[in-house]
């Protein structure tokens, strides 16, 4: 099977076929990140649409300095902060509507709702918002999200700490 | 990993429909196409427009000069009464002579009146 930066190539020397095979690849785990961020289906669908709307565009640019999926990464949170900066208010609204085909990792009893933590998680800067994304939504480990984000591993682990440290705090006062 | 870390991982919500992976591309394709038009047709129009200011920048004055011409056109038309117009009021006889030198006077215009009768005396000998 051919690795994405050889499906990249192909696709900057014009084939298109091989871009819709990397839309393949990609497309679950990318509306996955934005399911978990929007709760909704069709949000999510639109958020990936938008994302690899984008990557058309810019892949064509692209430099192979870096592994595609840190790229995918990358485009990802872009997006989802943009998302939050245009949905502040309607974050406050509909995020309690978990979406019926979503499934909830409903292991531990907790004092506050989704609504109340994705609340919180918008209200966070930017850079520790998009470390809890990767870090909390995906799962990443800190070598991973220092090259997604473009900060040292410490700087990310310091990020991570105090973006804890105030959700804690804004979901215990709740 | 602390408890609280835990707590939020563990809200973390997964997709359970599958995604209709073909029809999801189908509709990004024809959005880039979408996306490839609009951007085709605006930098056609960009063209456009900058050819047609290139094209009118030198005509810039020449578009001044014929609004003053329609104006003087204009009220010419307007300023005419063609219904009481008298072909006589259009010879200058001596009443226009006096009106003509008395509005001078009045203005102060001493040595052009001057000049105007002059100018008055010329033409009748050469007539």
């Amino acid at each position: 099977m051919e690795d994405d930066h050889e499906l990249i190539k192909r696709f900057q020397d014009g084939d298109n076929q091989a871009f819709n095979e990397l839309v393949r690849r990609h497309l679950s785990n990318t509306i996955g990140f934005f399911f978990n961020i929007t709760s909704s289906k069709m949000d999510a669908e639109d958020l990936a649409q938008d994302v690899f709307l984008k990557l058309n565009k810019y892949l064509k640019k692209f430099k192979f300095d870096s592994k595609f999926s840190t790229y995918l990464y990358r485009v990802n949170t872009n997006t989802a902060n943009t998302w939050f900066k245009r949905n502040k208010w309607k974050n406050l609204l509909h995020l309690d509507q978990t979406d019926e085909r979503g499934e909830r990792d409903n292991t531990l009893e907790k004092s506050w709702t989704r609504k109340e933590l994705w609340n919180a998680i918008s209200k966070l800067p930017k850079k520790q918002r998009e470390v809890v994304l990767l870090r909390i939504g995906e799962e990443l480990p800190y070598k991973n999200i220092s090259r997604i984000t473009g900060i040292s591993i410490g700087s990310a682990k310091v990020n991570f700490h105090y973006a804890l440290k105030k959700l804690k705090k804004e979901l215990n006062s709740g | 990993m602390g408890d609280f870390e835990k707590e939020l991982r563990s809200s973390r919500l997964r997709l359970r429909e599958e995604v209709d992976t073909e029809k999801f591309i189908e509709n990004l394709e024809n959005r880039i196409i979408q996306k490839n038009n609009r951007q085709r047709s605006f930098i056609a129009t960009s063209i456009l427009v900058l050819f047609f200011g290139l094209i009118s920048i030198p005509n810039f004055n020449k578009v001044d000069d014929l609004d003053v011409f329609y104006k003087e056109e204009e009220s010419n038309y307007f300023d005419v009464n063609f219904w009481t117009i008298q072909n006589d009021s259009m010879v200058m006889d001596s009443s226009y002579f006096e009106e003509v030198a008395y509005f001078l006077v009045e203005e102060g215009n001493i040595w052009e009146t001057i000049d105007f009768f002059n100018a008055i005396s010329l033409e009748k000998e050469e007539s």
